[in-house]
């Protein structure tokens, strides 16, 4: 059974990358949240496979051979090793919780930095909103969610683009604040940081952070064509007129070129069916890890309501 | 090393000696922040050691006591943070939700030829 779920686990973690040529016909929204639904079910089965390979290892060597003996038994036979993967397997859930912990704290770091400029921040109206703008000869706007949430963009934005232009970045950026986009960015960071090691796993994650991007681009764009081709507008005008050379967007042009493409277009549709039939395989995992976790802990349950002279 | 940010009540200190400028002893600050809440002196002199040992502000003698005076004005302040935020993030594009990150001048060169030939 833990084998079972320690393949769904990683099923989880891969799915969101095998099925991102469909997710893209999704709203992006729906497509976000799933592949972040996936990542959390991903890591918190994953935990748990580590600790039900671990127990017996660990009970034992803590001198609780009962307990020991009944997780070895629930375990089942399919699960290898002893102690040769026992403890391997408890050092691993020691080192994913700390992982986790590094791939969030990674993603708060700039935010952290950027919660002063959020503080001392000259606030100013533009395109009808507050926010700070900051004497930088880069094109960069960003959204900081220190203090209520504030945007900061810089001087060479405001000249680089037109009204509408930088109207449709403002609104973007308020967009991944109303979202509380940080916090699936911190997901992302945390997948990343977890599963690099597991093929698929990364192009989920640059799929998770694109969704987010069109997300924003699409709640600042809205339906209005004219507000879309603006939209659009502006983000060629950032990336092609970016000042600074030294580092790749992520994902590099192919993410801009995405984003571009998606713009062109109208607006998308709420995904309604195709949500059904694209994130199956997501949920069906979901079920069966869900289903294989119930059925470990009902067989521990009995396990350990047994008499106590029962040999086990 | 590690860059030293201000918290909300070091931003208000700050506040008050960048919109009156010149060199304010503990007294004057804590005179104009008391208009706005009730904050005893001793909190506001240790705010303004704790922004002078940051090196965000210098001091001077100024009769029996120091006077302060920021190192930088808001301006400069604001955009060496932001500029910190941008440079000094191992992989900032991952963990910024930023209207777009900087593109390398292939990738630029690249997208103006696709752009062109729509």
């Amino acid at each position: 059974m833990i084998v079972v779920l320690a393949a769904i686990s990683l099923m989880l973690a891969a799915m969101p990358g095998a099925l991102r040529p469909m997710g893209r016909r999704l709203h992006p929204a729906d497509w976000a949240r799933g592949v972040a639904t996936s990542f959390v079910a991903a890591l918190v089965m994953w935990e748990l496979t580590l600790l039900l390979i671990a127990a017996p290892v660990v009970l034992r060597a803590a001198g609780a051979h009962g307990l020991a003996a009944a997780c070895a038994r629930m375990a089942g036979r399919l699960v290898p090793g002893g102690r040769w993967v026992g403890w391997p397997a408890a050092a691993g859930a020691v080192i994913l919780p700390w992982m986790v912990v590094t791939g969030v704290r990674r993603a708060r770091s700039a935010q952290r930095i950027l919660a002063e400029v959020a503080l001392i921040g000259r606030r100013t109206t533009l395109a009808g909103r507050d926010v700070v703008v900051v004497d930088d000869e880069r094109p960069v706007a960003v959204s900081v969610d220190a203090h209520g949430g504030v945007v900061v963009v810089s001087r060479a934005l405001v000249e680089q683009l037109d009204p509408d232009q930088l109207a449709a970045v403002v609104r973007h950026e308020l967009a991944h604040l109303e979202h509380r986009h940080h916090l699936l960015l911190q997901l992302a960071a945390a997948a990343e940081v977890s599963f690099g090691f597991l093929p698929g796993a990364r192009s989920g994650v640059d799929g998770l952070r694109c969704a987010i991007e069109r997300w924003a681009d699409e709640d600042a764009a809205g339906s209005h064509e004219c507000v879309r081709r603006s939209t659009r507008r502006a983000l060629v005008e950032v990336a092609v007129g970016g000042l600074a050379v030294d580092a790749a967007a992520f994902g590099g042009l192919a993410t801009v070129v995405e984003r571009v493409a998606a713009l062109d277009g109208p607006a998308p549709a709420p995904s309604g069916f195709r949500r059904l039939y694209t994130m199956a395989p997501i949920a069906l995992f979901g079920l069966g890890a869900m289903f294989s976790a119930v059925l470990i802990v009902a067989r521990m349950w009995f396990i350990l309501s047994m008499p106590v002279h029962c040999p086990i | 090393m590690p860059r030293k940010g201000v918290g909300p009540l070091e931003a208000e200190v700050l506040d008050v000696l960048w919109d009156l400028s010149g060199w304010l002893t503990p007294g004057e600050v804590h005179d104009v922040l008391a208009l706005r809440r009730d904050l005893a002196y001793t909190t506001v002199m240790t705010v303004l050691t704790n922004l002078w040992e940051k090196e965000i502000l210098e001091r001077r003698r100024d009769g029996r006591a120091y006077a302060y005076h920021p190192v930088q004005t808001r301006e400069e302040r604001t955009a060496s943070t932001m500029s910190a935020a941008l440079t000094s993030v191992e992989n900032r594009p991952v963990v910024l939700t930023e209207f777009v990150g900087q593109l390398s001048a292939e990738d630029r060169a690249q997208l103006r030829r696709m752009l062109s030939k729509q």
